[in-house]
């Protein structure tokens, strides 16, 4: 375990809360199978699933942004692309031997999630909120 | 009701990747065609254009290169505010302020240098000399030099003004803004300047970071670099972070976005924390 949910994550709308912690969850895999085996094939499952989720959870979340019309829907687009492309980056370079899974890896991976948690998806908290 | 633009036809795209790329070091790929095209679209609506490619002839055409600086303005994102990513004013508070008072415990005349190298419209090179000022150990008698560079000559316009509607300034504890603001008009509309003693501090300063050789005759205590280079490919950001690292005092730090690795690039920092690195 890299980094334990906690409800300060929150961002109070259901669904999105579940698809973050099941990201929080496949981090924490990556995490904990570098301490253990830290397998090639088991790593890049991870990785794959990683992109998966986050593209299933962006792609959601864009469009309950688009349905209440939300003002800074670009902006916070624009995020999603960053975070998805750096993610998509780090995964390639894995599978090409250009790099290997750290500490530090892990540790961006998890800052990645919970800062754009904090400091984007809480702002549509107010509009959205279902818990 | 306004007329929607056809997409972008894979020609037109190349040019303005490519003219971005030449004259940003902005990395446009295939997944960012639909956002070029929304935010091109916001620009050729205010210049009264419907074509992709009469839009890109009238940037080359530009001789003023104003076509060209709105253009960059609204392709990479000037998205920034009060605080952004607390964790790193919490790792200045914690270590970067401590380890400098430690280190210059014995000359109170120091000299700290600060460099916010991608500044934007100001709240993040407020943000960092906030947090300096309120530290119980910063020094008032320290000579602090905090350099505030950006590309966008308007960003820094409006950075160096300090002039912020109240929506802007949400996430800044009152304490702050009662301290280092002045307030004009009334609720919702009211507008929150940095006073002149404090934007003072800070020497605004229009800089590209493509630059080959930064002008630098000292080096730095800690440089933020943040939201950057997400927009760079990986050899653009490697020569930067080597740039950076040579102008950084031996123990100083580099701070960057929460979206940028440094994982893969070729690099002689050693990793503190999450986006921390020191030299």
């Amino acid at each position: 375990m890299y980094l334990e949910w906690n409800d300060q994550y929150s961002v109070q709308v259901k669904k999105f809360n579940a698809q973050h912690k099941d990201m929080l969850q496949i981090i924490n895999a990556i995490h904990d199978e570098l301490l253990g085996n830290n397998r090639r094939e088991t790593q890049i499952q991870l990785l794959d699933k990683l992109t998966l989720n986050t593209m299933n959870h962006f792609s959601d979340e864009e469009q309950a942004l688009h349905e209440i019309n939300y003002s800074e829907i670009l902006d916070h687009m624009d995020e999603h692309l960053n975070l998805l492309q750096e993610l998509h980056d780090l995964k390639t370079d894995y599978m090409n031997n250009r790099i290997d899974i750290s500490e530090e890896l892990v540790g961006f991976l998890a800052n990645w999630l919970i800062v754009h948690i904090e400091d984007m998806d809480k702002q549509y908290i107010p509009l959205m909120r279902d818990e | 009701m306004t007329e929607k633009l056809e997409s972008i036809g894979e020609r037109e795209f190349v040019l303005f990747r490519d003219l971005i790329y030449k004259e940003s070091g902005i990395t446009l790929n295939e997944s960012k065609k639909a956002l070029l095209e929304a935010r091109l679209s916001k620009r050729m609506r205010g210049t009264g254009i419907s074509s992709y490619k009469e839009y890109y002839d009238l940037v080359k055409k530009d001789k003023t290169g104003n076509e060209l600086t709105l253009l960059l303005d609204v392709v990479s994102t000037n998205l920034t505010f009060f605080y952004r990513e607390i964790k790193h004013f919490d790792f200045m508070n914690n270590v970067l302020i401590p380890e400098l008072a430690a280190r210059h415990q014995n000359n109170p005349a120091a000299q700290i240098r600060v460099w916010c190298a991608a500044a934007s419209s100001g709240e993040e090179p407020y943000s960092i000399l906030f947090t300096l000022l309120e530290h119980k150990l910063f020094q008032t008698s320290w000579n602090l030099k905090m350099l505030a560079s950006d590309v966008s000559v308007d960003m820094l316009k409006i950075a160096s003004e300090g002039k912020y509607a109240r929506k802007r300034v949400d996430k800044v504890p009152q304490a702050i803004l009662n301290k280092y603001f002045n307030k004009t008009g009334t609720g919702a509309d009211s507008v929150f300047t940095v006073q002149a003693d404090f934007r003072k501090m800070i020497q605004f300063k229009r800089f590209n970071l493509m630059t080959p050789e930064f002008p630098f005759k000292h080096q730095f205590d800690f440089i933020f670099c943040r939201n950057v280079m997400i927009y760079f490919d990986s050899p653009t950001r490697e020569k930067l972070v080597g740039k950076f690292y040579k102008y950084l005092r031996s123990g100083g730090y580099l701070i960057v976005g929460h979206s940028e690795s440094l994982t893969g690039l070729r690099h002689e920092y050693k990793y503190t924390i999450p986006t921390v690195y020191q030299k």
